[in-house]
């Protein structure tokens, strides 16, 4: 699959698909390099006694974790690294016991049971974990700038900046990417003002139509069966053949499936926005047709039972074009204010 | 031994019970602040007035009574103590200005204090049970709980205080307390009461009842039970007219529903029931199903009434 094809497939599921599994594996690789640079630095500055010493080989052990787990849903990942990160916070405190000071001490310490209650509770479901989980990897990431910024204060120049503090640069790109990856659309939870967003686009797919809502003419006889370029015929089953069409409403279509079932001489028709998501389906059956000519256009009168029918304007494939000018001309103007 | 399913279990206990530990823990905090402030103020004259001593006295009683009452309303609580924590602020901020004088501390004390005047307004607004500016409240907070982290680290104690760990200890309970604050705020029940959050939640039901995402997906074994009609998934029906029922969970990136799938006597039919969360049904998306295709990874529902849904199977 191509890099555009796993994008488009990506935007469409929003899941599990190369370029989230890439993500991912770039994840763990990140943890097992950052992992390998800590464990070196440690055992270059004879550190190897120090506790320090126990909390890389876990970012090594997590980043393969990570990879081994990628084919599952995102929450493997960011419980098994940000579990990781706490306990390294642990470890460094546990190591700092006697140097630091007990405001210090009792802030690493917060620190890793709220890293350790989110990653947690992320695992379980609730997703706005994923917020909080960036703020603390954040907060540990600006640390190390901290850390970084102090080594150039003290006159250090740039060239020598790789070898004076590995570990800050390292765990730095891991907080980076860490953060990357928990802003991802399948990982994190979706703000209040886009959960009102995709709400208000549910309702208008299910429950709203514009009175401008058209069909082609080429459409609506691939409805009602009187062209079959788009239809399948069965020979078993309980659908005998099944047809697709479009209802265009400015700029988006309402996908039409007609079918017929096994037993029945009508056409059922079910129809659904596209839109991002998907709903699970309107219909209507087709029982009687009419046309008129109104002042406003050529409509069709799909008739159903107890009083049902729907009302459509047909037109052809060169008013549909100039429909679209005008649209486009409208939508332009709204873009311009 | 540490054993990890005991850890996760306590864990997640923590989790669902965060509000009222938060509660619990501000107002314990708030105890121990306002008691030692008073002492430092009537020892040390710590906060350059005896005036403050009111307020203090006035948090003391209601961290008591927050500890001793078992039903707490988060709201009035986190607006209460939010408030007397900036009059407080707003006080000790505005009678350092008679001991130092400087420019600088001029300006980073004006700057808390309109830092604890946002966070006044805010809480009394949560008084009166109208969520307004939390993610202002929360940045201030963590400003001010970042700046006393500061002072406390690496600025050294008031000459005035002999007994340093009160100091010490009345710093700290101060951190905690704007800690607890940002908690607080980020608890779903103070997070889903602002209006436009309000109108979210009802809109993401809707949603929920009435559309998947492109991803959503079933498990192989519920596919399986859908297509076959039978499996230990199927439960006999309560009684009445359904023959049998099962239940699932409709799982997307970003929608999730809990879906009733029943068969009724002498009807070939499947009924689909999908709502938001487990519990009582009055509005639901129904929907009934006459035949259930499965193609490679997906499943796909028709029905005569319209419906024409395809899910994902998951592995």
């Amino acid at each position: 699959m191509d890099v555009k094809g796993s994008w488009n497939e990506y935007q469409a599921n929003r899941g599990y698909n190369l370029y989230s599994r890439t993500i991912t594996i770039l994840l763990g690789v990140v943890s097992i390099v950052t992992g390998v640079i800590c464990l070196a630095w440690v055992i270059y500055s004879h550190l190897d006694g120090h506790m320090d010493f126990n909390a890389c080989p876990l970012l090594i052990i997590s980043g393969i974790l990570v990879i081994v787990y990628s084919k599952r849903p995102p929450r493997y990942a960011v419980t098994i690294t940000a579990m990781t990160l706490a306990l390294i916070v642990f470890f460094k405190m546990v190591s700092a016991l006697d140097t630091r000071s007990l405001t210090n001490l009792l802030v690493m310490s917060l620190y890793t049971v709220a890293m350790m209650i989110a990653a947690v509770s992320y695992f379980l479901g609730n997703r706005h974990n994923a917020w909080r989980i960036t703020i603390l990897v954040a907060l540990h990431g600006a640390l190390c700038v901290a850390n970084i910024a102090f080594v150039l204060y003290l006159n250090t120049p740039w060239t020598e900046l790789w070898t004076r503090c590995p570990e800050d640069i390292a765990s730095l790109a891991f907080c980076l990417v860490f953060i990357y990856y928990l802003m991802q659309p399948a990982v994190k939870e979706d703000s209040i003002n886009k959960l009102m967003k995709t709400g208000v686009s549910t309702l208008e797919s299910v429950a709203v139509s514009r009175p401008s809502v058209y069909i082609t003419e080429a459409s609506l006889k691939e409805m009602l069966g009187q062209t079959i370029s788009t239809w399948k015929f069965y020979k078993e089953g309980p659908l005998v053949s099944e047809g697709r069409s479009e209802i265009i409403d400015k700029k988006q279509v309402f996908e039409c499936s007609s079918k017929v079932w096994r037993g029945e001489n009508f056409i059922r028709v079910s129809f659904d926005r596209d839109v991002r998501d998907r709903t699970f389906g309107n219909g209507f059956e087709i029982r009687y047709i009419t046309y008129a000519d109104e002042a406003l256009g050529r409509f069709v009168y799909l008739y159903g039972r107890e009083g049902f029918f729907i009302k459509l304007r047909v037109v052809s494939e060169e008013e549909k074009v100039e429909e679209d000018e005008i649209e486009t001309e409208s939508y332009d103007e709204v873009d311009v204010r | 031994m540490i054993n990890g399913e005991d850890v996760s279990k306590f864990l997640l206990m923590l989790s669902r019970h965060s509000t009222k530990i938060l509660s619990k823990a501000m107002a314990l905090l708030m105890l121990f602040y306002s008691v030692t402030s008073i002492y430092l103020q009537l020892n040390y004259n710590l906060y350059g007035g005896d005036l403050i001593v009111i307020a203090f006295g006035a948090t003391t009683i209601l961290a008591l009574i927050t500890l001793f009452t078992k039903k707490v309303d988060v709201f009035r609580l986190v607006g209460i103590f939010a408030m007397m924590l900036a009059i407080q602020r707003f006080y000790v901020k505005f009678a350092a200005f008679s001991w130092d004088a400087s420019n600088f501390v001029i300006v980073v004390n004006i700057i808390f204090m309109g830092m604890a005047a946002n966070m006044g307004i805010t809480g009394a607004s949560f008084l009166v049970g109208k969520v307004i500016r939390r993610t202002s409240m929360m940045i201030s907070s963590t400003t001010m709980a970042l700046y006393e982290f500061f002072c406390l680290e690496y600025l050294p104690h008031p000459v005035v205080i002999d007994e340093a760990w009160i100091y010490t200890a009345c710093m700290l309970c101060l951190i905690g307390m704007y800690l607890c604050i940002i908690g607080l705020m980020d608890m779903d029940s103070v997070r889903f009461s602002t209006k436009i959050a309000k109108y979210s939640k009802i809109l993401e039901s809707y949603r929920n009842e009435h559309q998947y995402d492109r991803g959503a997906a079933v498990s192989h074994e519920v596919a399986r039970a859908l297509v076959d009609r039978k499996s230990p998934l199927w439960k006999p029906g309560k009684g009445g007219p359904v023959e049998a029922e099962m239940h699932f969970v409709l799982e997307g990136y970003s929608t999730k529903a809990k879906v009733t799938v029943q068969k009724w006597y002498d009807d070939n039919r499947l009924f689909f029931t999908v709502q938001d969360e487990p519990g009582s049904i009055l509005f639901a998306k129904r929907f009934a199903v006459d035949t259930i295709q499965m193609m490679d990874n997906k499943v796909r529902l028709v029905g005569k009434d319209g419906t024409d849904a395809t899910l994902w199977v998951r592995d």
